[in-house]
């Protein structure tokens, strides 16, 4: 996202409460695409997942004093974002008349099981948009590439001008870290269709580092 | 096995992502970039926000602001009897000082679901005409364009009294209700977010009176 920082998540959190705009803007790095991706996932416009991002920090910025240190910055500022998001798409709805084509799969965000899907979604695109965000930068395209853009190795090779034995061992290396940092997702508490539940309250999920 | 490699004859054993992560990194949210500027914004919009240090000391601000309020009210009132002699109205005004403006309950708020992160500290101070609650709220976003904020005292038979509306879009999140009932009968205080009138359809669960977004109960002081 930006410069790296010298503080690790647990110093982040530590001095957060501080009021320290270094400390935001590293924060911010840190965290500020998985809260836009939490956001997107549930507005699914990019101009108001902007505004709903931009309201996150600002509730994180006001309540920061708030914030024990101790605990981890990433399930409390998902908390603010999906919060955030919600009231972003709620104010959307009143705004425009609500067309039934554009629900985009979801009628309520408030306990209606369509929403809930959509908040279950929002759960996970936190925790893998953060290990993606972790990765580095040449790990991160490969991964992209191969994913959402569905190439192949050779495909990925010739896109990016390398040696398709580079792509092979940057996409090996990419996955060791993404299974490692998501791995706590394999031993989360799972509904029996395999999807994985969201943790309640703020408990540990994937951090920056 | 990464999502484009099918049939790649040379693919060296891939470490397995847990179930469902496959799934993700093949939506589009995953990858979204935010704009370039949003963090100035951000900035921008942190810098003109104060942020909520010390809510405590906030109760003593706001009861003196009232407290002058109400001394501007008695000095009104005195003006408006010139030639009759009202004996008293000195006697009975409010109290000169913060300090004898002492709460008969406190309580603390906590958010429900909808607001995870708001609290809020209530004083009750008895003013003789009614109950004055201040409320100092922490993390209680402005109501949204369209939408305004209700408090309501309940009884523990389910009857409720609305205490007075607020939109908080202003100010340092300080916010005095009042209340024309015994607060004893009426000891749980809900905060709700309502639509302001004409209301569309109402929402799933509001009972009529909004959604909940901090709730707590009296607790009388010594």
């Amino acid at each position: 996202m930006g410069p790296a920082d010298p503080w690790s998540d647990r110093e982040l959190a530590a001095r957060f409460p501080d009021g320290d705009e270094r400390v935001l803007r590293a924060v911010y790095d840190r965290f500020g695409g998985a809260v836009y991706a939490v956001a997107y996932a549930i507005v699914r416009d990019q101009a108001r997942a902007a505004d709903a991002a931009q309201a996150t920090f600002v509730n994180a910025w006001r309540a920061a004093a708030r914030f024990d240190g101790s605990h981890d910055l990433a399930p409390w500022l998902f908390t603010i974002a999906r919060r955030a998001a919600i009231d972003e798409y709620r104010r959307q709805r009143r705004v425009v008349p609500t067309d039934p084509a554009d629900l985009d799969g979801f009628d309520a965000l408030d306990g209606v099981s369509r929403g809930d899907v959509v908040l279950e979604q929002a759960w996970e695109t936190w925790q893998v948009r953060l290990a993606v965000d972790s990765l580095p930068g040449d790990e991160r395209e490969v991964v992209r590439l191969s994913w959402f853009e569905g190439l192949t190795h050779p495909q990925i090779a010739s896109q990016l001008d390398m040696p398709v034995g580079t792509v092979k061992s940057r996409s090996h290396r990419a996955h060791r870290r993404l299974a490692n940092a998501l791995a706590h997702l394999r031993d989360a508490n799972r509904a029996g269709d395999g999807n994985v539940r969201q943790p309640q309250g703020d408990e540990g999920g994937v951090s920056g580092q | 096995m990464s999502g484009g490699d099918a049939g790649d004859e040379d693919e060296v054993g891939v470490p397995d992502l847990p179930p469902g992560v496959d799934a993700s990194l093949r939506r589009a949210d995953v990858w979204t970039a935010p704009p370039a500027d949003l963090f100035d914004r951000i900035a921008a919009a942190v810098t003109s926000t104060p942020r909520t240090d010390a809510p405590d000391s906030r109760f003593a601000a706001a009861r003196r602001r009232w407290v002058l309020v109400g001394a501007a009210a008695a000095a009104a009132l005195v003006l408006f009897a010139a030639g009759f002699v009202v004996r008293g109205i000195a006697d009975d005004g409010p109290d000169e000082s913060a300090d004898e403006d002492t709460p008969v309950a406190q309580l603390a708020l906590a958010g429900t679901d909808l607001a995870p992160m708001a609290k809020a500290g209530v004083e009750v101070l008895d003013r003789g005409d009614g109950f004055a609650l201040v409320l100092v709220t922490d993390g209680l976003a402005p109501a949204p364009d369209g939408m305004y904020y209700e408090g309501w005292l309940r009884s523990v038979a389910g009857d409720s009294v609305s205490i007075g509306t607020f939109h908080l879009r202003d100010g340092d999140g300080t916010v005095v209700l009042w209340s024309g009932v015994a607060i004893d009968d009426f000891p749980t205080l809900t905060i709700t977010l309502r639509a302001v009138p004409p209301r569309e359809a109402a929402e799933p669960g509001s009972g009529g009176e909004g959604e909940p977004v901090l709730v707590g109960s009296l607790d009388a002081t010594a």
